[in-house]
Formats: structure tokens, C-alpha cells, sequence
């Protein structure tokens, strides 16, 4: 094997240990303890999707499924029963 | 393998056809990037609301008229306590507020800070709230796009709500709550249990609905049937409930995505496939050359899926560490307001690090596969044709 092959293994290894450094050192447990405790104080754990008001926010209320939210901007169209794919900015 | 002349052959010419290579890597790159990042961002909300869902009760008891869930009279809870097996009974006060002007709405909690779980739950999110300070007037605690919002339409202290009733309540803004929760609070508005009663108009009487928990899970069915058949226009809604709604909101979202991956992957399979079958003088000069210098069809076969191998493993360790460095260290732009939504407040997450290996192995085995045998079929089609006629 030639010279050059060694050192682009060499850098593609260095990603994967870069990734996997960076996965075990992250602080995962910081971030899900603040959520979860959030949801815990609220016994909510809809998530914040940005969603215009007739859609469905809160998780067992009318979240895709349990209940199909009706539009009441446009009672004349389909009823949601999921979040909008691309949502307008 | 270090010495092998096969081995120092194929990286020889793996660096002297770099070009060939470089175009195809590209182009793998950008697919694979899109396509990891895409799963990245939807597998580590998912893992977070999976999490949070230990948290929810196993029960929760709303109250319909007209398909619209309307308020539960608090004596229900009365009645449930009553059932045996079922274990903290408790009541939620929530709903949305919306500003008509400006099309956008807050989510407002009720919280009954005096109950113990609640109390914890605050401790961890916040050390430094003082809950008597809290508690001495009307306060709340809010989302980072609360906040945010509230701060660029000049209500940086406070907020007057408009109550049914026609009065106004002015609540202070106490504090914010940390970024690290905005994936469930970004646009959360967090009072008092008696102070969201009396935005909403509502009596102490009433309550938006009721959770409880049926700690032996053969339990639940018989649990759910009992309260079923106390009124008609009741509604049970069980913790799998929204388990099974947050999975379709992912597969959906992961689905379309992976439609539009295969439809790309399909394209440039054919591409990849019609470059090589096409009369390509110089692969085909090539390969007739290792024929006449007496490589077997298997040698042939051989070096071109190493090299095809190479390239698809740079391609693919390139494109996924590029897709776990904008998803996972600078958070994904631009792509994460697809699954976080632009209709209402804008919502910035901290997508915790997750890493699913079956997804990582699908994504391998999805581009691969096609990729490799769009390369070896026309290779193998030339190697058995005679030497000479390929060199032609």
C-alpha cells in the first residue's frame, strides 16, 4: 500500500474518533434532565413545535391520531391530524 | 496485506484515477450529508420526547362536547380517587393564548407549586428561583420564544393578559427558563394553578382535565373501561396514546425524507450504471489490458469492488461526520426549521447527541448495495467479453 493511502486513512480514522470523543464527552444527560423536568412540573410533554394556533401543541389533547383538530380558519378543508411538512416561515 | 502487490496496486491506482473518484465522492457526500442529518435531527428530538414521556401520567381524563375539549369539574377527581389501583390524582390547568393582532399564541401551564414533584422538578430546572418570592404575587415563568417575544414587543417586565371576563391581569416575568428545555417550553408561559384559572376564565371548580397513574399495567385496560362507562362525553387518553402520535409524527417526517433519499439514490445508480455500461473506451481498454496480462475474471471483479469499496467508505465517513458536525456541534441551521416550524414563536433547540446504530447501518447498507453492484455488473459484462474486442 502506498504512502498517501496511509495518510487518508489516517485522517478519515482522526473523524471517527473525533465523533465518537465529542459523542461520550457531550453533556446528554444536562439537557434531557431539564426537559424532563419541565415536562415533569408540567406532566406535559408536548413538544414546541412553532405552529399556527388551529394546530395540534398539546401532546393527548389533539396530537396526530387521538383527535383530528379541525381548522378554524378553513372549516371547509381537511382536518389536520399531523404538523404541516414544510412549515412557512 | 500491507505487502501484498494486489493491495499496493489497487491504492496506486485508487490515487492515480483521484479525479475519476473525486467527482463520485462528491456527489455521494452531498447525498449522504443530507440524508444523515436529515435522520440526525429526527432521532435525537425523538430520543428527548421519549425521555420526557416517562415523566407523563398513564392516564389522562378529558371531557368532550362537540368534539372540542372543554373543562372537567373538579369532583371528578372524587370519583377516580375512589377507584382502586389508581394513585396520584391530579389536575392540569393549560391552553393557549393568542394574540390576535400578531397570529401568534403561548402556551399557559397552571402548576400547583405546593405539590412535592413539581417543587423537585423546579429545583432542577432552575436552583436559584426563590418559590416564596414567586409565590408572593402574580408571576411566571416563560420559554425562550416567550421571552424573546415579549422582550421585541416592548413587555420586557411583565404582561397584561385580556381574561374572558373583560378584565386585565398583569403578570410579571419573573424569569426565563433555560434554553436546554426549549424542545417542550420554548413557547410555555408557567403560573400559578389558580392564576392560569382566572386568565382562562375559569372558577375553582373547574380544571382542563385530570391525570392519574395505574402503577400495575394489567391494570390498565379494566382501569379504562371503568372510567369509560362513568359519562358519555368522557375521553381517556393513555401514555401509548401519545407514544404512538409522537412515532407517526417521526416516521412521517423521517419517511418523506427517505422517499426523496431513494429517489436520488435510484437517479444516481442510473447514472452511475450507464456511465460505466456505455462504451467507455478507457475503462474498457483498462480492464481488457488486466485481461490480456493474464488477470482472471475474478482478480478484475475483485480490484474493481475494492475501489469501488474505497470510495464508497470515504464517501460515506466524510458525509456522515460532516452531517454529525452541523447537526450535533453547530446545531443544524436552516434544516432544523423544517421539523421545529416557522407558523409561531421561533424555537432554537439543543439537540442532544444520539447515535443510532441501525439507522447508521441502513444508511450504509441503502447506499452500498446499489452503489457497488451498479458498478461491478458492467465491469463483469466487460471482463468476460475476449481482450482484444474489449481493447478495440
Amino acid at each position: 500500500m502506498i504512502k498517501p493511502f496511509y495518510v487518508a486513512g489516517s485522517l478519515l480514522l482522526l473523524i471517527i474518533f473525533s465523533i465518537g470523543v465529542h459523542y461520550i464527552s457531550g453533556d446528554r444527560m444536562g439537557i434531557t434532565d431539564r426537559v424532563n423536568a419541565v415536562a415533569s412540573m408540567t406532566r406535559m410533554s408536548s413538544p414546541s413545535f412553532s405552529v399556527a394556533y388551529y394546530e395540534p401543541r398539546v401532546g393527548g389533547t389533539k396530537i396526530g391520531g387521538v383527535e383530528k383538530a379541525v381548522n378554524i380558519a378553513y372549516p371547509e378543508m381537511m382536518p389536520l391530524d399531523r404538523m404541516d411538512f414544510v412549515y412557512e416561515k | 496485506m500491507r505487502n501484498s502487490p494486489f493491495f499496493h496496486f489497487l491504492t496506486l491506482e485508487f490515487f492515480k484515477e483521484r479525479k475519476k473518484h473525486m467527482g463520485v465522492i462528491a456527489i455521494s457526500l452531498v447525498i449522504l450529508f443530507l440524508l444523515s442529518s436529515v435522520l440526525f435531527i429526527s432521532s435525537s428530538i425523538r430520543y428527548s420526547l421519549e425521555q420526557t414521556l416517562d415523566q407523563e401520567p398513564d392516564f389522562v381524563v378529558q371531557r368532550i362536547q362537540g368534539g372540542e375539549r372543554v373543562s372537567v369539574p373538579t369532583e371528578w377527581m372524587d370519583r377516580l380517587l375512589e377507584i382502586h389501583g389508581i394513585s396520584s390524582v391530579t389536575a392540569r390547568v393549560y391552553g393557549r393564548y393568542f394574540f390576535k393582532s400578531k397570529e401568534k399564541s403561548f402556551l399557559i401551564v397552571g402548576v400547583d407549586f405546593m405539590d412535592e414533584q413539581s417543587h423537585k422538578a423546579l429545583r432542577t430546572i432552575m436552583d436559584e428561583v426563590d418559590l416564596r418570592e414567586f409565590l408572593k404575587g402574580d408571576n411566571m415563568l416563560v420559554g425562550g420564544g416567550v421571552s424573546h417575544y415579549l422582550k421585541s414587543h416592548f413587555y420586557p417586565k411583565g404582561y397584561t393578559f385580556l381574561t374572558p371576563k373583560g378584565a386585565f391581569k398583569k403578570v410579571h416575568l419573573f424569569k426565563v427558563l433555560p434554553r436546554e428545555s426549549n424542545l417542550i417550553a420554548n413557547d410555555m408561559i408557567i403560573v400559578p394553578i389558580e392564576l392560569a384559572q382566572e386568565i382562562f376564565g375559569m372558577n375553582e371548580e373547574e380544571v382542563s382535565d385530570i391525570t392519574f397513574n395505574v402503577p400495575n399495567d394489567d391494570e390498565w385496560a379494566n382501569v379504562e373501561d371503568k372510567i369509560s362507562s362513568f359519562h358519555y362525553d368522557l375521553r381517556v387518553i393513555t401514555k401509548n396514546d401519545i407514544k404512538k402520535a409522537y412515532e407517526n409524527l417521526y416516521n412521517y417526517k423521517g419517511g418523506i425524507f427517505l422517499i426523496l433519499f431513494l429517489i436520488t439514490i435510484v437517479t444516481f445508480v442510473l447514472i452511475l450504471y450507464q456511465r460505466y455500461s456505455m462504451v467507455y473506451s478507457s475503462e474498457r481498454r483498462h480492464i481488457g489490458l488486466l485481461r490480456a496480462l493474464g488477470w482472471s475474471i475474478n482478480d478484475v471483479l475483485k480490484l474493481k469492488f475494492f475501489e469501488t469499496m474505497m470510495v464508497v467508505i470515504v464517501a460515506y465517513i466524510l458525509g456522515v461526520g460532516l452531517a454529525y458536525l452541523y447537526v450535533f456541534v453547530l446545531g443544524a441551521p436552516l434544516l432544523r426549521e423544517i421539523f421545529l416550524g416557522g407558523a409561531n414563536l421561533h424555537n432554537v433547540i439543543t439537540l442532544v447527541p444520539v447515535l443510532n446504530f441501525g439507522i447508521l447501518s441502513s444508511i450504509f447498507l441503502i447506499y452500498a448495495v446499489p452503489f457497488v453492484s451498479a458498478v461491478l455488473i458492467p465491469v463483469w459484462k466487460i471482463a468476460v467479453t475476449d481482450p482484444k474486442e474489449a481493447m478495440l
